[in-house]
């Protein structure tokens, strides 16, 4: 399991990350982030809808409600924006970035 | 759906804009429903099922604190407790570029209320059950948007005569104002809120800070805590004034926003004459439960009350006022 503080940190590039390929839904998110980090991504998930709402707000994500290909009820799926998009390029550079100088501090 | 589950996802959404609430709602009753299909499709039986996911959930009270944070920006939902009285027209805000917040106190603000006379048993005494705004600082923030606010400190007969001057409050018609108000010069805020909604549109425009628009008049109030906490006891008054002028379906309707305001723990308080009790049925409907403070004053709409619960079509609880202090 990932350090809380780490994951807070950077929980914007993660969600963004896992919502690049296709629009998804709040437990396929928390499902997704399982399994492509083996459980090292463990979100609590009450903090991820506040998350992503704060996400749909600053217009990086989009979300619609469909109805669920299981037959239960509507689940609400969220995908990137364009300025969502460009968000996710950012991030990725600054922490490439940031990921490459701790590595050279460390002399690797 | 499970009332632990309704309650979960209306402490959980407390607060959100009317809209906003629905979608958050919806959102997180498929989560649950989802996450409780599995486990029970794991072997647990329904009660440990449902444990299980809402504490997966993390507790609600925390969810409804990050949400809250997301969207504090963002109008609320404007309710309309009053009804629109064309004969006054519309007013003119000579000055509302600048708005001063109201201070307000919770606490009865005078020793008056402890001694044994009959007002010992009114509600006001108990903190938590109203707003009390001492008369200085009304008179700034009305004059500061242009209203004239007088005081005849002889009759104690306040009067606020609105721009254009067709309206004072000293012909409140349900309230004596010397009643409401204390020899320290405070008046009862929720009185003066709901005696107003008659005759002028009262709109709540946001609650933080917790703002009322009284025909263009703004009102900001500067409260001693969360204004989530202090809108419950207006949520009642309001509902109440309105079922008891309401005449057409519409009006109705908006009684339902405002219920949708309040939570499960929406209070409502009962002195007697004007409680009504379609504010049960629609609570009830929502799987909402009702405390009902009440000071032991018999009449007949307490009587109504208690005649619907006995009907058992109700999950409600009682309050004193001393239970009701505690349970603040």
């Amino acid at each position: 399991m990932s350090d809380n503080s780490l994951l807070r940190g950077n929980l914007d590039l993660i969600l963004l990350s896992i919502l690049e390929d296709s629009p998804k839904y709040g437990l396929e998110i928390i499902s997704e982030a399982n399994l492509r980090t083996d459980g090292y991504f463990s979100f609590k998930e009450g903090s991820l809808y506040p998350a992503l709402h704060r996400l749909e707000k600053a217009k990086l994500v989009k979300a619609e409600f469909a109805p669920s290909d299981s037959g239960g009820p509507r689940r609400r799926y969220y995908y990137l924006t364009e300025a969502g998009k460009k968000q996710l390029t950012q991030k990725r550079a600054e922490f490439e970035t940031f990921n490459s100088k701790v590595r050279a501090l460390w002399g690797m | 759906m499970n009332r632990d589950i309704e309650r979960y996802l209306n402490r959980a959404t407390k607060g959100l804009a009317g809209k906003k609430r629905s979608e958050v709602k919806e959102e997180l009753r498929a989560h649950i429903q989802e996450k409780l299909l599995g486990y029970q499709v794991a072997g647990l039986n329904q009660s440990d099922a449902i444990s299980k996911t809402l504490s997966d959930l993390g507790q609600a009270r925390t969810l409804n604190h990050a949400m809250l944070l997301t969207y504090r920006k963002t109008p609320f939902l404007a309710l309309s407790i009053g009804f629109i009285l064309l004969s006054f027209g519309l007013f003119t805000l000579i000055n509302r570029s600048h708005t001063q917040s109201l201070a307000v106190t919770n606490i009865f603000p005078s020793s008056l209320c402890l001694e044994n006379t009959p007002r010992s048993n009114l509600l006001e005494c108990h903190p938590g059950l109203d707003l009390w705004v001492h008369s200085d600082d009304l008179k700034r923030v009305l004059e500061s948007q242009g209203v004239t606010f007088n005081m005849k400190s002889q009759t104690k007969d306040w009067e606020i005569p609105f721009p254009d001057q067709k309206k004072t409050l000293k012909d409140w018609r349900t309230l004596n104002i010397a009643e409401a108000s204390t020899s320290e010069g405070y008046l009862s805020f929720w009185s003066i809120i709901k005696d107003l909604s008659f005759d002028h549109t009262v709109t709540i425009t946001d609650f933080y800070p917790l703002s009322f628009d009284i025909d263009g008049i703004r009102l900001e109030l500067d409260l001693p805590e969360s204004g989530l906490d202090f809108i419950k006891p207006i949520v009642g008054e309001s509902v109440n004034a309105m079922f008891s002028s309401a005449s057409k379906q519409s009006d109705l309707s908006h009684a339902r926003q405002i219920v949708d305001v309040a939570e499960d723990g929406m209070y409502a308080s009962v002195s007697g004459l004007n409680f009504h009790p379609a504010l049960l049925d629609i609570a009830a409907s929502q799987n909402r439960t009702v405390s009902i403070l009440f000071s032991g004053h018999k009449s007949e709409t307490l009587l109504k009350l208690e005649n619907a619960i006995k009907a058992g079509r109700l999950d409600y609880q009682i309050l004193s006022p001393e239970q009701y202090s505690l349970h603040q």
